[in-house]
């Protein structure tokens, strides 16, 4: 058995402990919550973000189609050249004739 | 009388108990042991809450990874007909703004359902103007919409998907397995109410996204090839027509086109008939292009060569059938002629005489090897592998009539693939329509192998060939499709337009086709054109070489291909 003083320190001991683990607790436990609310705000921003991203790539896919951009070439008078002039580098075959 | 003794009625309350007791344990040896397992799945059930998540459907691109289909995040409006106050108030306004009738919205909400779908892959704007009416019971839901941003080009080639972003045609059919991936799923543990229990579990399954696909189309390719065909169709008063471009060494189909096309996007507008890939699934005649395979065996079984000179009469009678040729003799035109003569002006019966000289048999034989008769393989769904009668089930004149491509009907993928046997110098090569492809989940790509499916006949009858071809392009019946500083190898086709069925043929009604290939001796593509039923002109040389010619100077700039004729430092003038 303890005597009374040990006794006395004892119980302060063990309850200024348990109140520090309570409060530590309680504070770890009201930062995580901001924490968690502040992930999933970001988690949400993100989704967000990414189906904007996803919708522009859509409208940009849309806009530079190969028969929109045909379209804009031909309405801004864009034409193949008549003439073109070649000048040949490399790689003479001569395939004409019949092996 | 007589009166019970308590002990007696003792005896009878006992055995009334255990009588009841043993109903008891019968009843609960039924409900714990003979159905534990019904009883175990059902109070599972209620307990565990499943959430599912859907993976993200994977991309299709092209060979210059350029997007074809992907999809984007679309809301779908539901209702629940139990929290709606105003029934008809609720379908007036819903129904203004989704321009269903209100009759329509008010019979879907008129019950007290759960849950009922009101319009699903609403536009952003429609779903923003409903969601400003604030309803109660009008709720959405964030879901996946399947775009295809080049519209109508390629239809045939992707296909399409259902609401459920299921693939209902081409790669999106054939690879929806991958594509689609597997859905994930949260299991709770909670109560009836579906409150999560403070001791339940929590098991996730994370879902697989789609895997992405890359196929071997050049979409630019593919949009001047659509355009030409288009225009030449449009030109020649034809109602349709089919252009498959394609690498004949790796067997990349670069450009597949069928036309009239129908929009992805919107594909419930087109009907059946133009939905069907026309390249894959229809067959038609392919008249003297066939020549091609003929002159070939003959060629390869060392009966003659390109030079060899034989009598080639006007007419030709087998088993009671005249066999003519498309265009009567000029005066004074002698009988004589050279078997590269009879490719360069597609003479039948000089074809119908090599025919017989190789042989019902061998003939045969050279047909299936050159892909006739069977599928290609080739990555879309429902492909035909043409008409071709067993060499067993042969008339007298069947023999001659197949030598110049009448009584056999083939797919234009089955045509294409057999001329890149002759400019791949004798080896066939399986058509490649998929390059790539990654598994759910996966950003490692898989490469699909290009499948050589061995020599058909040798390289130097494939070169023989090949110069037959050219000299018909220099001064036979395809000089049109001639090009300034390339050698283009090809060939003419005009055929009767077979009735749907299979039997006798459409009066006036014609196939014209092209088929070529360049540089002839090392051929970059081979391009097949075909034209249904033209009415200004029926024949090859003038509707589809037009077609051809377009399609080849646009290649030739994309595929930065060199001039084959043009020696080095030469310079040369180009006038369209």
């Amino acid at each position: 058995m303890l005597k009374p003083n040990k006794r006395r320190r004892f119980y302060v001991m063990v309850y200024s402990l348990s109140g520090i683990i309570a409060t530590v607790g309680l504070a770890f436990n009201t930062a995580s919550i901001s924490l968690n609310d502040n992930i999933q705000k970001l988690h949400r921003q993100i989704k967000v973000v990414r189906d904007q991203n996803r919708e522009l790539k859509a409208q940009l896919l849309q806009e530079t189609r190969w028969s929109k951009l045909d379209a804009v070439a031909t309405e801004l008078g864009m034409a193949r050249p008549k003439t073109i002039i070649y000048i040949a580098a490399h790689g003479y075959q001569n395939t004409t004739q019949a092996p | 009388m007589v009166t019970k003794t308590p002990l007696k009625r003792l005896n009878i309350l006992t055995l009334g108990i255990v009588c009841f007791m043993g109903i008891i344990v019968l009843r609960l040896l039924y409900l714990q042991v003979i159905k534990h397992e019904f009883y175990n799945e059902k109070s599972q059930n209620q307990i565990n809450k499943v959430y599912t998540i859907f993976p993200n459907r994977g991309q299709i691109f092209d060979r210059h990874q350029v997007p074809l289909a992907f999809s984007r995040p679309v809301f779908s409006a539901y209702a629940i007909p139990t929290q709606i106050k105003s029934k008809p108030a609720f379908a007036r306004q819903v129904a203004a703004i989704t321009g269903q009738s209100e009759a329509r919205v008010f019979s879907l909400i008129n019950n007290q359902l759960a849950f009922i779908w009101i319009k699903r892959k609403v536009s952003p704007e429609m779903a923003k103007a409903l969601q400003a009416l604030e309803l109660e019971g009008l709720n959405f839901v964030q879901e996946d919409l399947r775009i295809y941003p080049q519209h109508d080009l390629l239809a045939h080639v992707l296909g399409f998907v259902g609401i459920d972003n299921q693939g209902l045609g081409g790669i999106e059919y054939q690879f929806d397995r991958q594509l689609q991936g597997a859905p994930g799923r949260i299991v709770l543990e909670g109560d009836p109410l579906g409150y999560r229990l403070v001791t339940g579990k929590r098991q996730t399954r994370r879902q697989l996204d789609g895997g992405d696909i890359t196929i071997t189309i050049d979409s630019y390719l593919q949009y001047v090839a659509q355009k030409a065909l288009e225009a030449g169709i449009a030109e020649n008063g034809a109602v349709g027509g089919q252009v498959v471009m394609m690498d004949p060494q790796t067997g990349d189909v670069l450009a597949l086109v069928d036309s009239p096309a129908f929009d992805s996007n919107h594909w419930r507008e087109s009907t059946d008939a133009i939905r069907k890939n026309s390249v894959v699934t229809d067959v038609y005649e392919p008249g003297s292009v066939f020549k091609l395979v003929t002159v070939a065996a003959a060629i390869n079984e060392g009966l003659v060569t390109s030079r060899s000179v034989m009598t080639v009469p006007e007419t030709l009678s087998i088993g009671g059938r005249t066999i003519r040729e498309a265009h009567g003799r000029a005066t004074g035109e002698t009988d004589t002629r050279s078997v590269s003569e009879i490719i360069e002006k597609s003479l039948n019966v000089g074809t119908s005489l090599l025919a017989m000289k190789i042989g019902h048999q061998r003939f045969y034989r050279y047909i299936t090897q050159f892909g006739f008769g069977a599928p290609t393989q080739i990555e879309v769904p429902a492909e035909s592998r043409g008409i071709l009668n067993h060499v067993s089930k042969w008339s007298k004149p069947d023999i001659a009539m197949i030598s110049f491509g009448q009584g056999v009907a083939v797919t234009p993928i089955q045509m294409a693939s057999a001329v890149s046997v002759i400019a791949n110098n004798g080896v066939r090569v399986k058509p490649r329509l998929v390059w790539k492809i990654a598994q759910p989940h996966s950003l490692a790509m898989q490469a699909v192998p290009i499948k050589a499916q061995g020599r058909v006949i040798s390289e130097k009858t494939a070169k023989e060939v090949k110069a037959m071809m050219a000299d018909t392009v220099r001064q036979g019946t395809a000089t049109a499709a001639q090009i300034p500083g390339y050698t283009i190898g090809g060939k003419t086709g005009t055929a009767q337009k077979v009735r749907v069925g299979g039997i006798g043929y459409e009066p006036g009604k014609y196939i014209a086709s092209f088929i070529g290939f360049f540089p002839v001796q090392k051929p970059r593509v081979v391009i097949l054109v075909i034209v249904d039923s033209p009415t200004k002109s029926i024949y090859g040389g003038t509707v589809a070489i037009p077609i051809f010619r377009q399609i080849a100077l646009a290649t030739i700039d994309h595929l930065s291909i060199p001039s084959d004729q043009w020696a080095p430092g030469q310079r040369a003038q180009w006038v369209e």
